[in-house]
């Protein structure tokens, strides 16, 4: 056997000089990245779509290469000018339905496309001739997704191909040089033993199994749940291929494991992985990357086609690109379908991912962003059109973005290797761009670095970002005020790339009960008597209630609706507010507390409200309350209401309507709606006329939508069956049924009533004290008696027989 | 009066929105690291994360709830061009035990075509509505029609904005007297200087959203829009977050004055405006009932502001970020006359609603 071979085909020799040239090559660049490139974000159209771009290392140059598109564009300060188009001939080829393009870096007149047909072309501009294509490759089967230049060597290009085979080519001969495959990898880095026992020895698998000729065939051996490493180990073998190369020592191949069944096949194209991407490493002469459709990344010796360096796995489904670091030597960028980019140092022993990007789309293109150590561009294959620039320190936000295609973008480009501003970009939507880093949006710019939020009971929730938080208290420190101890000041450690800028405070400012917060609204809302009792007795109570509450206002209210409505004496006193209202001067005291919270300027406030009132309100409901109002008080004295019917003077009625409807009306417009629908409810009918009807229950709907959010379902209950509007009344019936059978003969009650149709008797007696319960009606679920909620809890304090005599231990939960 | 409780977020990146539900006991917050967290309140008081999940492949812009009457129900949006609607399952697993609950994915929109900037429920009494908008100036309003069934949306109206939009923010009114509606804001800061807020209302004649008013006067780039809860009151309260906080009132014009059909129309005036925060203002937010303002800025405070009954709008209130207050706000019971004065209306306006009837 030969050795294995220590050189690049071609270069025998001349590694040293290749390194050398590499070094010379950098330097050179740098020498050119110190001279200015000049231009502008512009874009040109072009015939077709591109599928893509490649640089001319002169940087003024560039190639565009799609399905029936191959040209050469000159990049001018104003414009892109088109040089040369390679698509000659009559009849087009599909040699020239380019997949990929690949300008040399070293030899300005020499490129390479892969077709979609699975050749691969190379192209040589100083050819004389009209048509410059100089070799034709016909050695894949499919479509060749990557060409790839050596970087310093001129006549290697390496190719990668659907087919899952890469090639590489030496342009001195007619074709390839080797082959490289997916196959024959999991074999070769453990000599010959499952890769979890590194510990047996290879001789504990001898004379177990011979290969008939190691020479010449290819072996392929499948393993099996039976299938199992003689070395004891537990790991079933699921998948080993063994093909055997002139460089593997024959005896080697006796490791494989004995159980394992062998048969020969042939050369197994198209069942391999396809290869997505290849990438001559900068660094490194004889190494090169690949990526293959199975989530696999593979690094190659170039000198031995038998088997990879290494291979992990990278993404989850294909690894559609890498490029490699260009300065530090051995990181490498992968982009997959599953919207990653994963940055590996390839240095260590096992390729360690030390980023990861998460992108909105499936990622088409990496490419790392010259003189900018941590910035990568990508560019996506579906869905979204934009170019992305990642700081890979902060994996989720892109650093800039440029939006300027129309269709998804299929090359990128950075301009030249050693400038960070400009980057060019083809795309299916036919266009050549140059895009200004400068002009670049910066989505972090635009993101909301804060968020605010009031909680219900008056807490308020904030995250901002650190560095808005920390930097204002470093430089306004708190005045030293002992009291507030700075408990969460986070020291920021300046050496982080991001520091305070990509990471947020959260904290959430709870207001200390009783100072501010809704506790109020609850007790109000609980302790209020809206029905049940006397209008006076109710407005007294509701005026108790919120002086204990402290909203003396509140309580003067409804000191002053009892006055107005319940006391007959003091026809006189509206009488004077009414005059006040109108405009004679004197502070009443009790017209202040009656309007107004706060009471500077009295009169002005007066006014406004009446100039409010007329705003929202009609008019002729207005005119028209005092007429309605009289009939109102009339219904109300005929229905046995408690207010005197000789308080009612029909001219100062109107008034003290008309004062009591700025009341209700500057509540909700302070945003009381509890004031108002309460008053509203006491008052019933004296004042629901003259409130139309919407207004009422735009009121309700918005006093219920708080108590249930306070979770006042009671109260919101109550409320929702005292209103009058029926639009509010049928709200808590809606989709709620209750079905009840006779507590006698147990068949459903059919109608409605307490009287069951069949029986003829009262379905729901209280076994206590045998009156019909209306209300809350409690009742055993074993023998269905029961009654009345008090009496009920009444008996059982001393029995817990059923009080119908019926002989049931009864239960209540 | 406040006490701050700083919360380990633990996000990767920047928080880009915090948001209560409907009950105040729980809160969402959703971050540029692709994640959203939903956090329970305990009986101590402390907030537990009980959720924390991938939802988007791009920051998350915006988390909003439901009405809890549709079960506990999120919606988020994000960079990455979709709204999602998510909604928590309720049994019992190994997650319950842990404390932590589950989150599904019960709906992806993916109509935009650049990133959505904001997405917002419509007021409970639309039924199950949301609005989304985009980066690219599209109001999207979908509907559940089948409340049960929260992986079914309909695109059911596409209002163009002409501007790119930064955020929504539905009329809460539940009065029939107010028509649905919706204000949008753009943060589009090209140097033409357009109007950049515009409200859009529902009529029922042509069952389309038409725009009703623009906002003239505000032509910086608007961060952030809201509508004060509207409790009874006729008119409308709006907030603006752009270079400084602005509030405006829409008094709607009597519909018997103007030509039935058409748009409501409104007499808008600015009522407040503030640039306290001396930067752009990030967010403003309005408390249940709609009487103070919270508002927060590059300045990394948030300021109250509360009006009076003369309304006049006053600062009631600073906060800081980091949890200390700037000033102003005394312990209780430990008086401070070098602070008084400078804030006259403290106590009695960070008493907040307590004052008013």
């Amino acid at each position: 056997m030969p050795p294995p071979p220590t050189e690049l085909p071609g270069s025998s020799g001349r590694t040293g000089l290749g390194r050398a040239a590499m070094e010379k090559m950098s330097r050179v660049s740098t020498a050119l990245g110190g001279g200015a490139l000049t231009g502008r974000t512009m874009h040109c159209h072009l015939d077709a779509p591109a599928n893509a771009i490649s640089v001319c290392r002169d940087a003024a140059q560039v190639v565009v290469a799609g399905r029936s598109i191959f040209k050469i564009y000159a990049i001018e300060d104003e414009q892109f000018v088109e040089k040369l188009n390679l698509r000659v001939g009559r009849k087009p080829s599909l040699n020239l339905s380019c997949a990929d393009v690949v300008w040399h870096q070293m030899d300005e007149n020499l490129l390479a496309t892969a077709a979609t047909n699975g050749v691969v072309v190379t192209w040589n501009l100083g050819r004389p001739s009209r048509n410059k294509q100089d070799q034709l490759f016909t050695e894949h089967k499919r479509t060749v997704n990557k060409v790839c230049f050596h970087p310093t060597e001129a006549h290697v290009l390496l190719s990668g191909s659907q087919d899952g085979f890469m090639k590489c080519f030496d342009l001195r001969r007619k074709d390839s040089v080797s082959t490289f495959s997916e196959e024959c990898v999991q074999l070769s880095a453990a000599s010959f033993l499952c890769a979890q026992c590194p510990e047996a020895p290879p001789q504990l698998c001898k004379d177990q199994h011979q290969m008939r000729d190691p020479g010449e065939t290819e072996v392929h051996i499948t393993g099996s749940q039976t299938t199992r490493c003689l070395a004891s180990c537990p790991w079933p073998i699921d998948h080993i291929s063994v093909r055997p190369l002139p460089t593997t020592p024959p005896g080697r191949l006796r490791g494989v494991h004995a159980t394992l069944e062998a048969s020969p096949s042939g050369p197994r194209a198209g069942q391999s992985e396809s290869v997505r991407d290849v990438q001559f490493s900068i660094r490194d002469y004889f190494t090169f990357a690949s990526t293959f459709e199975n989530g696999n990344v593979q690094l190659w010796d170039i000198r031995r086609p038998d088997r990879c360096e290494r291979m992990f796995t990278a993404h989850n489904g294909p690894v559609f690109c890498c490029d490699w670091h260009p300065e530090d030597r051995g990181w490498l960028a992968t982009g997959g379908r599953d919207k990653m980019v994963k940055v590996w140092d390839m240095t260590t022993h096992r390729a360690k991912e030390v980023h990861c990007v998460q992108t909105i789309a499936s990622v088409a293109r990496v490419k790392w962003r010259p003189e900018c150590r941590h910035h990568l561009a990508t560019c996506s294959m579906m869905v979204d059109h934009n170019i992305y620039v990642w700081d890979v320190r902060r994996p989720f936000v892109p650093a800039a973005m440029f939006e300027e295609h129309r269709d998804v973008t299929t090359g990128i480009a950075w301009r030249h290797p050693h400038d960070p501003s400009f980057l060019l970009s083809g795309s299916k939507d036919s266009t050549l761009c140059q895009h200004l880093f400068r002009d670049a949006s910066q989505p972090v710019e635009r993101a909301n670095p804060e968020g605010l939020c009031y909680g219900l009971f008056g807490d308020l929730a904030f995250a901002a970002k650190e560095s808005l938080v920390a930097t204002e208290s470093g430089r306004k420190p708190y005045a030293g005020d002992r009291r507030h101890p700075i408990f969460f000041k986070r020291k920021l450690d300046p050496s982080e790339p991001f520091v305070g800028l990509a990471s947020s405070a959260l904290s959430v400012f709870e207001i200390e009960p009783g100072s501010g917060s809704m506790s109020w609204f609850v007790d109000t809302a609980e302790r209020y008597a809206l029905a049940g009792r006397p209008l006076a007795e109710l407005c007294d109570h509701n005026a108790k209630v919120a002086r204990e509450l402290g909203r003396n206002q509140v309580a003067q209210t409804w000191t002053m609706l009892r006055i107005i409505y319940c006391s007959p004496g003091l026809a006189s006193a509206t009488n004077l507010n009414h005059s006040v209202g109108k405009g004679s001067s004197c502070g009443l005291p009790l017209m202040n507390s009656f309007n107004l919270k706060d009471m500077a300027p009295g009169l002005g406030s007066e006014t406004r409200l009446d100039r409010s009132k007329g705003d929202t309100r009609s008019d002729t409901v207005l005119l028209d309350s005092s007429a309605t109002l009289l009939t109102n008080e009339d219904n109300e004295e005929t229905e046995g209401s408690d207010v005197p019917a000789d308080y009612l003077l029909g001219d100062v009625e109107g008034e003290e309507d008309e004062l009591y409807l700025l009341e209700p009306e500057h509540a909700h417009e302070q945003g009381d709606v509890q004031m108002a629908v309460s008053v509203l409810i006491v008052l019933g009918e004296r004042v629901r006329k003259d409130i139309d009807e919407q207004t009422q229950e735009h009121w309700y709907t918005s006093y219920i939508d708080l108590l249930q959010r306070f979770c006042l379902w009671n109260v919101s209950n109550q409320v929702v069956k005292l209103s009058t509007s029926r639009a509010i009344s049928c709200l808590n019936q809606a989709s709620t049924t209750l079905h009840v059978n006779c507590s006698h003969c147990k068949r459903p009650m059919s109608s409605r009533g307490w009287v069951c149709d069949r029986c003829h008797r009262c379905a729901s007696m209280c076994a206590v004290c045998h009156h019909v319960v209306k209300g809350l009606f409690v009742w055993c679920q074993g023998c269905s008696h029961g009654g009345h909620l008090q009496h009920i809890m009444k008996w059982l304090e001393g029995s817990s027989h059923c009080p119908a005599g019926c002989g049931h231990l009864c239960e209540y939960s | 009066m406040f006490v701050a409780r700083s919360i380990a977020a633990d996000h990767k990146d920047l928080i880009h929105d915090v948001s209560f539900d409907f009950h105040g006991r729980r809160m969402a917050t959703c971050s540029s690291d692709q994640s959203v967290k939903v956090w329970d309140k305990s009986e101590s008081g402390d907030w537990h994360c009980t959720a924390s999940w991938k939802t988007h492949s791009g920051s998350v812009w915006r988390v909003t709830w439901a009405h809890p009457e549709f079960g506990q129900v999120l919606a988020s949006c994000s960079f990455d061009r979709t709204a999602a609607v998510w909604e928590e399952i309720v049994g019992e697993s190994n997650d319950k035990l842990r404390g932590q609950s589950h989150w599904v994915k019960r709906t992806t929109l993916v109509d935009s075509r650049t990133s959505v900037t904001d997405v917002k429920f419509a007021p409970k009494h639309m039924g199950l509505m949301l609005a989304t908008c985009s980066a690219d100036g599209i109001v999207r309003i979908y509907e559940a029609p089948d409340v049960m069934n929260l992986s079914q949306w309909s695109l059911q109206h596409e209002i163009s904005c002409k501007l790119s939009c930064s955020c929504i923010s539905w009329n809460p009114s539940s009065s029939r007297a107010h028509s649905p509606m919706i204000a949008v804001g753009s943060d589009d800061s090209s140097p033409n200087a357009m109007a950049k807020v515009q409200i859009f209302e529902y009529n029922e004649n042509t069952r389309k959203y038409a725009k009703a008013e623009t906002l003239m006067t505000v032509t910086d780039p608007v961060h952030d829009i809201a509508f004060a809860p509207n409790l009874g009151r006729s008119f409308h309260i709006l907030a603006i977050a752009t270079k400084d906080v602005r509030i405006f009132t829409l008094k709607p014009v009597r519909k018997e004055l103007t030509s039935s059909g058409g748009p409501t129309k409104f007499e808008i005036h600015i009522v407040a405006q503030f640039d306290n925060h001396n930067s752009q203002v990030w967010r403003v937010s309005w408390n249940i009932t709609g009487t103070v303002l919270a508002s927060s800025g590059d300045d990394g405070c948030v300021r109250l502001w509360k009006a009076n009954y003369m309304d006049n709008w006053k600062c009631t209130g600073i906060l800081k970020g980091n949890g200390s207050p700037v000033n102003g706000n005394s312990q209780q019971g430990n008086s401070n006359p070098s602070l008084g004065p400078s804030i006259p209306n403290l106590q009695n306006s960070l008493n907040g609603s307590s004052s008013s009837s």
